[in-house]
């Protein structure tokens, strides 16, 4: 018993020794990181807070170029006075021409990462990722978490699905599902969320913009938030109502056969924030007429978007897995072949719910 | 063995054989006085210590007795003062011991000439001279109940538990402790509620205590404790009678020593030294809650300075994205590593408590404010620490306060100092080693045989009532069954849980 006591504190001195610690003030935490590739070259871009004025960040950019994308961080030491950590990073951001060459060396590395959480931010930039992370440091935005805190905001309030590293994940490595990412673009001196990159296999292979990210949003999982606006008409006026989603829920189901349909039940909880003067809502049927243009609009929109999606051969939705589920002995190539021409149904159901305060 | 051991040797060696041998040695002291005087024919000689005695005693009760009263006597003998001196239990022996033994605790020896060697031993002593009188308890204060506490003088102490505990169950068992203070120990316990086991072990323990003076039943503690290299209390001490009642009647075993304001209760369990009378005089949500806020206290006077270093040194991945600003700039000037941070504020803390404690308390009043308020400002904006980590030790120190019982709070205040080591040594693993080896620890402990981690190890699902949170009175009706008690129910729940309203 002493014995072993006394070798436990003999261990505890020593083998301190072994472990190398990292002093919060005394490390480059880095916040967010730009991959681009230009001719052949990888770029890589890691934007860092600096706090010696105060507890109010300063942003600061460090790049580098290499010729593979393993050692841009190791180059970035070589430019910084403190070693660099990327446990605190809140996002990584693809250059459009990274994404489309491929993302998955760098996603194999952030999944096999011990430091990184998975609430961690994958997005892809219109342009270069460097152009993007320089606004947010460069110009008065001045925020090293800007891009992040702009995504996780518009996940949870807005129309954009929730994605994380760890969704990504889940998307890319599981079968019969397709993997999206948020996608930003340069506006003048800001950035401006514009809608969801699709990926095939870490490819990027095309883009829907925001107002179908709520498609996206209502079709994935339960929500409770977003915006969408709709074209209405009564006595034949025409404008436009926007309808605040207050509780989605979809159900999917499958008929099989020599040419399986599926079914997507949709019910949306609503209210209509603003709608025309000339607007009647007064009565019941009044409001039974507004819900069912409503519907007929939001079942051609997801259509649209489904067919869209058939025609790329992407699934973003988990059709492939929800298909999957339901059958033995899936195999995922059969299905992709015939995806283009599978029959999606949806069925939207629209319930005001409210329309602000009124009689 | 004590420094006053080789005194001890030499006391045996000279052992003494007869009165006036005894007389002789007494003799050497001047507060030993000796009254010859004659009264109707018979000649008396009282003697007796006068720092122990009541002189108004010895006047009243015995000099002017005697010389009042001696004359309806015809021939007097030694039994006879009984009669005379309204004084109760006189003894007449000729035991050289004995007599040595009653003189030194303040009777007065009565001889009468004629009568060789046996002598009359009336008891004078003036008990409560130099002693206060009562304790507000102070030390264990609470603003509901009662606030009567134990003071130094054994006598007052059983009175006062007589007084609240009405049953002939009440048994004390005196014991006389310590070669040379002959201190009076009493055992009290509830007879057939106590568990047989426990008392015999308690018995034979305190019986065996060999030891020269017992200055305090905090003594006692360290002697009686099963593994007395632990930093943690065995038992509760406690000056608060109410306290010291409960445990009696919860089937514990209380031990008062004389001299001592506290009196310690065992078995104990962890739980015993978190909760405080208040729990039970608040209604059982408010009692609950303090409970809680006070373990949450505890949990968060041990982990967050050692949290503070292992998050700092190692583990920067988890801080939360709005706490790493603030926490890096307060320490972007702080030329110590983490571990010297907290150190150097640990020990100012403990040095603050420490000369709070040893000064007057005008003067600690003062010192706490220039401690407190003029170190940990200037230490930050001398960049010797951070000001974030000052608030964290601020409030571990504080937190560690809200332990009723003393004791605990100072061993709550020194663990923490190597699970510190161990954070700063190993990060997050460290402090998780450290929790283990200190959890393995108290599982091992125990009390009086009895488990100290009871009820959460060994597992005991109805005696978590009174732990955690303190259930209402009608689920507490049962005693706690690890202390296995001879008789399980405190009272009667269904005579209580009977209404007697008027309608029926």
């Amino acid at each position: 018993m002493k014995r072993a006591l006394y070798f436990m504190l003999v261990a505890l001195l020593v083998l301190s020794g072994c472990k190398s610690s990292r002093i919060v003030d005394q490390i480059q935490i880095i916040h967010a990181m730009g991959y681009d590739v230009k001719n052949g070259k990888y770029t890589g871009t890691a934007i860092y807070p600096t706090f010696k004025q105060g507890p109010m960040t300063k942003p600061d950019i460090l790049t580098t170029e290499s010729s593979t994308t393993y050692d841009l961080i190791p180059r970035l030491s070589s430019k910084s006075a403190l070693p660099i950590e990327e446990g605190q990073i809140r996002l990584v951001l693809f250059g459009q021409q990274f994404a489309k060459q491929g993302i998955a060396e760098i996603v194999h590395s952030l999944a096999r990462n011990n430091k990184v959480g998975s609430h961690l931010q994958l997005a892809v930039s219109k342009g270069d990722a460097e152009e993007l992370l320089r606004i947010t440091a460069e110009t008065t935005l001045s925020d090293t978490l800007y891009l992040s805190n702009l995504i996780e905001q518009n996940i949870r309030e807005m129309n954009l699905p929730k994605t994380n590293l760890h969704i990504f994940l889940y998307n890319y490595f599981g079968k019969g599902r397709d993997p999206f990412l948020p996608y930003l673009e340069k506006k003048g001196d800001t950035v401006k969320l514009e809608g969801l990159a699709l990926f095939k296999y870490g490819h990027y292979v095309g883009r829907i913009d925001l107002r179908k990210s709520f498609l996206v949003k209502l079709l994935l999982d339960e929500t409770k938030n977003g915006v969408y606006q709709l074209p209405i008409s009564q006595n034949e006026k025409k404008g436009r109502v926007l309808l605040e989603n207050l509780f989605a829920h979809s159900h999917y189901s499958l008929k099989k056969g020599s040419s399986p349909v599926i079914d997507i039940h949709l019910r949306i909880r609503a209210s209509i924030r603003d709608y025309p003067m000339w607007l009647d809502l007064s009565g019941q049927r009044s409001f039974q007429k507004v819900s069912e243009q409503m519907e007929k609009k939001l079942n051609q929109d997801i259509t649209n978007l489904l067919s869209f999606f058939q025609k790329k051969g992407v699934d973003p939705l988990g059709i492939g897995d929800f298909v999957r589920s339901k059958t033995r002995h899936w195999d995922e190539e059969a299905f992709y072949k015939q995806y283009r021409h599978l029959q999606i149904r949806p069925h939207v159901k629209v319930d005001i719910v409210q329309t602000g305060i009124g009689e | 063995m004590s420094i006053f051991s080789f005194m001890f040797k030499n006391g045996k060696q000279q052992q003494v054989k007869t009165l006036p041998q005894l007389l002789q040695i007494f003799k050497q002291s001047s507060d030993f006085a000796t009254v010859e005087f004659q009264t109707n024919g018979y000649h008396f000689c009282i003697s007796y210590f006068d720092s122990l005695i009541d002189p108004k005693l010895l006047q009243q009760q015995v000099i002017c007795r005697l010389q009042r009263d001696l004359s309806s006597y015809a021939s007097l003998a030694l039994e006879d003062l009984q009669q005379i001196i309204p004084v109760q239990r006189i003894e007449v022996t000729a035991d050289v011991e004995m007599i040595e033994a009653k003189l030194l605790k303040g009777f007065a020896m009565i001889q009468l000439k004629g009568v060789a060697d046996h002598c009359a031993l009336v008891n004078l002593a003036s008990e409560n001279l130099g002693l206060r009188p009562n304790n507000d308890s102070e030390n264990e204060f609470s603003v509901v109940g009662p606030k009567v506490g134990f003071v130094e003088n054994i006598g007052t102490n059983l009175h006062l538990l007589r007084r609240q505990i009405v049953t002939p169950h009440l048994v004390f068992r005196e014991l006389t402790i310590g070669s040379m203070s002959q201190t009076k120990v009493v055992i009290a316990y509830i007879d057939g509620i106590v568990n047989e086991q426990t008392l015999q072990t308690v018995v034979q323990r305190v019986s065996e205590i060999e030891f020269d003076i017992m200055f305090d039943t905090s003594l006692f503690e360290q002697i009686l404790s099963d593994n007395s290299s632990s930093p943690f209390p065995s038992f509760v001490s406690s000056e608060r009678v109410d306290k010291i009642v409960y445990a009696l009647i919860e089937g514990r075993v209380a031990i008062f020593s004389d001299g001592s304001p506290y009196v310690i209760t065992g078995p104990s369990t962890l739980f015993d030294f978190f909760t405080s009378p208040e729990d039970y005089y608040l209604p059982w949500l408010l009692g609950s809650f303090f409970r809680l806020i006070r373990m949450i206290g505890v949990m968060f006077s041990i982990l967050a300075s050692p949290i503070y270093v292992a998050v700092l040194t190692y583990h920067y991945e988890m801080l939360p994205k709005d706490l790493l600003g603030p926490i890096i700039f307060s320490r972007s000037n702080v030329p110590f590593p983490p571990i010297l941070e907290v150190l150097f504020l640990e020990i100012t803390i403990e040095l603050l408590r420490e000369a709070g404690a040893r000064l007057p308390t005008k003067v600690a009043q003062t010192l706490g404010i220039v401690g407190g308020i003029v170190i940990g400002q200037a230490s930050v904006e001398a960049a010797l620490t951070s000001n974030i980590l000052l608030i964290i030790v601020a409030l571990g120190a504080l937190a560690s306060f809200t332990t009723p019982i003393y004791k605990m709070s100072n061993t709550i205040r020194f663990i923490r100092f190597p699970i510190i080591l161990f954070a700063a040594c190993w990060g997050g693993i460290g402090i998780v080693f450290a929790a283990c080896l200190l959890l393995i620890h108290l599982g091992k402990l125990q009390s009086f045989g009895s488990p100290y981690l009871v009820p959460l190890y060994p597992f005991r699902v109805k005696d978590f009532a009174d732990s955690f949170i303190r259930s209402p009175y009608h689920l507490t009706v049962k005693r706690p069954s690890y202390l296995r008690p001879l008789t399980l129910w405190r009272y009667d729940p269904k005579k209580a849980k009977k209404k007697k309203d008027i309608d029926e």
